[in-house]
């Protein structure tokens, strides 16, 4: 207590006379914790903004999804119901379009309720912010979402039609949880047209009297409706929490990285303030003094030093979570209010705490274990330290490593997970530092050092080669970190934008409704005629199930596991004409499907499902059952999009079979410089009750904008390493500076001019830089090489620009920190500097 | 009453191949209250054999005893709370930390042997006449001022023996003089046994004996 008294009131001279160094600690942690709190205030803020608003969320406290019909004990139930207030809902997905133009048409869920009670919690809300209930009394008003009235060009108080029903637009609502663009929404008294388009959902929302518990009102609603249809807001909020909870661990654990890296700054100024203090230690010893009381003294006053740093931190954090959203928000349609909270802080302020002690136990341990004696030796204390126990630096990591796992296995909510995470870092970085060190070594064997600023740039990474590679470690991570995440994009967007421009993939999938749609001959007429398609084919998609192999009974519960059963039980078959299938198959084992009663399945389906070539497989569709052989093994994983079928049959066998289990397929390819919507577009105008319709360039263009979202995201967070990376290294300048200044002062001595002083920095910044920029970049590339041909199954494409500009970016970066550290260098008089030493 | 004793005390460096042998056969025995001089030439093994006296350093050889305690063979941990209870040691570079104030620096040994008191770091800057300059830095005192500072951080834990080596030897005449009688003063008042290691015959003289070393022995 009182060392930790003592530690404290001395505090403040040691900072004043060590500010560089203190000012290093904190620049460390408050880069590392910014990443941390940012992340951790938003996945917070975002998480009590949901779950606190959850009944307006959802609108109630229990929801009951309703069957089609319902039986007559259940109508007698809601309408003798004593829980509370009462509200139906219902949901139709439907075509929405603007009767001037049908062209400009898109599919829309239409949300039908009664304004007087909807919604029990909260209030509709307008884009202007108005109120909006009033505004549904009348029986044709409609309250449309932006993107619908963007697209289809609506105009306030004029017309929309929804199937052949006709609306007037009253609003544009404020937000949705429908991904915009995609499809739109509509909100009304009236429902659409019946028959037309599908009744999607049809829903109770129940809001108790006071007093009433959810849970007990939930039983008795069970005793007449499904488990699965009915929730409380209770589960919702406990839904979103762990959802949340699992995006927040994973933001929470990248951004761990340049936490990390801070702390190996940390450990390098705890490393260089603890053994200047060698010859106090010894007289503190001398006095009576033991290490651990030094060692106590040194890192209290470190870690004291440090929070600020975390605060500091914190701060930043807290200023960047104004970032977020515009990073986020494509994914993020809310706009959720910023409010930290001190639990947040004190776990962020925690963790920043036990990673400066953590990170500066060791090597301050090292120093304070110093022999007493040491007060004699007045030229090299140093040869006085007792040799290091490696077993000792072992255990104490091992221990050290321990707490730190623990720590974030409770943030984290699972401490397995932390230790494992913690370990797998700790191993990680060791060899990373480890393999850093000996490229440092070669570099510096390298026959290119002839000139004397040169051979000096040399010998002075020599010296601090240790140091320096904590610096290349975390310039190099935040580098590869970005440009890998940034190759990925770029890769996996291009086979994206090639997937979709490839003239042999269709883009138009359409499911085409044989009750209330159109008939199949119309599309495939109309299709004929229209000259904006290159190809097409209809698809008739069969659900079956597996029942007989070989002549022996399929048993579905001896499957590998409960998604195989699944796939048995739901085993789609399409029929395809085998000279023209509406995808190129990829055979990898087999034969190619080209005559009627065979079968060729997706392989990893049949894998699972245990099937070999040359099975027979007996189908159930309804009441009747075919026999189809496996002739051969196709892969979908090729093309990244399982949107067909996991088999296929020619028409012939699957002529026949009972009809409600046949749904028909549509697959087109536009001409190229045709989008598939335009097509869709035409399509829903001649054929308003068409089914329902997806271009696969919507799709990719909103597969575009999340993972660009998730990209940039996590390249926010690159950057903070590569922060951490500058400042380790400015804090490894500052750290040397004595050494660069007798340095520069002896080259002046000797006759050099400003010049020379500067290409030794030039030099030595040179071989830093490009040491960093060409080990990041190059584990970027052999990380994304690895990643797209054994992960995504994708080509690799060499990034000239990204890479060039990486590179640049560093070279810069490193070149300007050596350059403010070489400002008061060179500004000062060579001989007070030797007179000094 | 002996309060340190030695047998067959001996010393050899090794660094390597190459073996200095320091110290040999000291057999040296000092009374509670005694003031001892030990005097010799440059490099003789004075500062060797004190740092032996305090356990700073393990022996070849032989044996040193404070009180009934055999030290030389005690670990690291018991050695420091035997130097924190037992001694108190002034140097000749005063070896003040330079970032506490004059009474910090006196207050620290009580700090770390866990028993604080400022009112006793106050009374001892006092005898040493030096309490207008308690919030003063090292940096800015000087070297007598250092010198009596560091001699009233030896005495905070009242211990009975003082090791001072050399103590006047970054000093001039006048803070000699005023070192050495303060060494004095502590020796006849307050029955302190010290251990003054210096190479002025006029101090050495004062002392109830003189250790005369040389060649690493007693002669
Ligand atoms: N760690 C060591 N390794 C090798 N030799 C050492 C070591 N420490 C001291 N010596 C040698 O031991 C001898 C005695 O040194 P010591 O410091 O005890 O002398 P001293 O009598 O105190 O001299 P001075 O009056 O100059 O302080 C010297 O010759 C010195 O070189
Ligand atoms: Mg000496």
């Amino acid at each position: 207590m009182h060392l930790i008294a003592f530690a404290i009131r001395t505090l403040p001279a040691e900072v004043k006379n060590n500010w560089q160094r203190s000012l290093i600690i904190i620049l460390c942690l408050a880069v590392g914790i910014a990443s941390v709190a940012a992340v951790k205030i938003y996945t917070d803020s975002a998480l009590s903004y949901f779950t606190g608003n959850v009944k307006e969320f959802v609108g109630a406290d229990i929801t009951v999804q309703l069957p089609g019909e319902l039986t007559e004990d259940q109508e007698n139930f809601l309408n003798n119901q004593t829980l509370g207030i009462i509200t139906y809902v219902e949901n139709y997905n439907q075509v929405a379009f603007n009767p001037f133009n049908r062209q400009k048409n898109m599919p829309v869920q239409v949300t039908v309720i009664d304004p007087e009670v909807y919604p029990l919690y909260g209030s509709m809300e307008l884009a202007d912010g108005s109120s909006a209930q009033a505004l549904l009394d009348e029986p044709q008003a409609a309250l449309v979402s932006a993107s619908l009235f963007e697209q289809l060009e609506l105009k306030m108080d004029n017309l929309v039609l929804v199937g052949n029903v006709p609306y007037i637009v009253r609003g544009i609502l404020k937000e949705t949880s429908v991904p915009d663009g995609f499809m739109g929404r509509i909100y009304t008294k009236t429902p659409p047209q019946e028959g037309v388009g599908t009744l999607g959902s049809r829903f109770a929302y129940i809001k108790l009297d006071e007093g009433k518990d959810p849970e007990i009102a939930k039983k008795e609603i069970l005793e007449f409706f499904e488990p699965g249809g009915v929730s409380t807001y209770v589960e919702v909020s406990s839904q979103i929490s762990r959802s949340a909870k699992v995006l927040g661990n994973v933001a929470l654990i990248a951004s761990l990285a340049s936490l990390l890296l801070g702390g190996l700054g940390v450990s390098n100024v705890a490393q260089v303030i603890s053994r200047q203090k060698l010859k106090q230690s010894a007289l503190m010893k001398c006095v009576g003094g033991r290490t651990s009381q030094i060692t106590l003294i040194i890192v209290i006053q470190i870690a004291f030093i440090g929070l600020i740093g975390v605060l500091c931190g914190f701060v930043l954090g807290w200023a960047l979570t104004g970032v977020l959203p515009g990073l986020l928000k494509d994914l993020v349609s809310y706009n959720i209010p910023i409010k930290p909270n001190p639990n947040v802080f004190l776990q962020v302020s925690l963790l920043g705490l036990l990673v400066t002690v953590l990170f500066s136990v060791l090597p301050v341990l090292r120093f304070t274990k110093i022999r007493p004696l040491a007060i004699y030796r007045d030229d090299n204390p140093e040869r006085l330290l007792s040799p290091e126990s490696k077993l000792t630096s072992f255990l104490v990591i091992i221990l050290l490593a321990g707490i730190f796992g623990l720590f974030i296995g409770l943030i984290l909510d699972s401490l397995l997970a932390g230790i494992i995470f913690t370990f797998a870092t700790l191993i990680l970085t060791a060899i990373a530092l480890g393999i850093i060190k000996l490229i440092i070594k070669l570099v510096l064997y390298l026959p290119i050092y002839f000139s004397t600023p040169a051979k000096m740039a040399r010998r002075s990474l020599f010296r601090q080669s240790g140091r320096t590679a904590a610096a290349v470690l975390a310039l190099s991570f935040g580098i590869s970190a970005i440009v890998l995440i940034s190759f990925i994009q770029t890769d996996v967007l291009s086979f994206m934008h090639g997937l979709r421009d490839d003239q042999n993939t269709p883009n138009i999938f359409a499911l085409l409704d044989q009750q209330n749609g159109p008939p199949v001959e119309s599309i495939v007429e109309f299709m004929e005629q229209d000259s904006r398609i290159e190809s097409f084919s209809t698809m008739k998609l069969l659900t079956s199930s597996l029942e007989i192999v070989n002549d022996r009974l399929y048993d579905p519960t001896t499957a590998s596991d409960s998604r195989s059963a699944i796939l048995a039980m739901a085993f789609l078959i399409a029929a395809a004409d085998p000279e023209n299938m509406p995808t190129e198959l990829n055979y990898v084992e087999g034969e190619p499907l080209n005559s009627d009663g065979q079968i060729v399945i997706e392989e990893h389906v049949a894998k699972s499902l245990g099937l070999k070539i040359g099975d027979r497989l007996g189908l159930r569709v309804g009441t009747d059952r075919i026999y189809l052989n496996l002739v051969g093994f196709y892969s979908n994983m090729q093309t990244g999009v399982n949107v067909t079928s996991s088999s296929y049959a020619t028409k012939a066998s699957l002529e026949g079979l009972s009809p409600e289990f046949s749904t028909e397929f549509l697959f087109a390819r536009t001409k190229a410089g045709v989008s598939g919507e335009e097509v869709i577009s035409s399509l829903r105008a001649a054929y308003p009750n068409m089914g329902f319709a997806f271009d696969v360039g919507q799709l990719i263009n909103l597969f575009d904008t999340v993972f660009s979202a998730i990209s940039r995201f996590m390249q926010f967070l690159g950057f903070f390493a590569l922060a951490s990376g500058l400042i380790i290294l400015a804090g490894t300048m500052v750290l040397t500076k004595w050494e660069k200044r007798r340095e520069t002062a002896l080259i002046r001595c000797l006759g050099g001019t400003t010049k020379d002083v500067i290409s030794v920095q030039l030099w030595e910044n040179g071989v830093l830089s490009i040491l960093s920029a060409g080990i990041g970049i190059t584990f970027a590339n052999i990380l994304s090489m690895v990643i797209n041909r054994y992960v995504l199954d994708i080509d690799f494409v060499f990034n000239k620009l990204t890479n060039t500009m990486a590179f640049v970016l560093v070279l810069l970066a490193v070149t300007a920190v050596g350059a403010v550290s070489l400002w008061d260098v060179l500004h000062e008089r060579p001989l007070s500097v030797l007179r000094n030493e | 009453m002996e309060i340190l004793r030695t047998i067959e005390l001996g010393k050899t460096y090794r660094d390597g191949e190459k073996e200095t042998e320091v110290l040999r056969g000291i057999n040296l025995e000092i009374d509670e209250g005694e003031f001892v001089a030990i005097a010799g030439p440059s490099g003789s093994g004075k500062s060797t054999l004190l740092g032996l006296l305090a356990g700073l350093d393990r022996p070849t050889t032989g044996q040193v005893f404070i009180g009934e305690t055999e030290i030389t063979t005690l670990p690291e941990s018991r050695l420091a709370k035997i130097r924190g209870r037992m001694l108190g040691f002034v140097f000749q570079s005063f070896n003040l930390i330079p970032t506490l104030t004059a009474l910090e620096n006196i207050e620290l040994p009580m700090i770390l042997n866990k028993k604080p008191d400022p009112q006793r770091a106050r009374e001892l800057l006092d005898l040493v006449g030096l309490s207008h300059r308690s919030r003063h830095y090292p940096s800015q005192l000087s070297g007598g001022e250092q010198q009596r500072v560091a001699i009233a951080r030896a005495l905070v834990c009242d211990p009975p023996i003082i090791l001072a080596d050399e103590p006047t030897g970054n000093l001039d005449s006048k803070n000699s003089q005023t070192v050495i009688d303060l060494l004095l003063s502590l020796n006849s008042e307050k029955q302190k046994t010290i251990v003054l290691v210096t190479h002025d015959m006029d101090f050495a003289a004062k002392a109830q004996r003189i250790v005369h070393i040389n060649d690493g022995r007693i002669s």
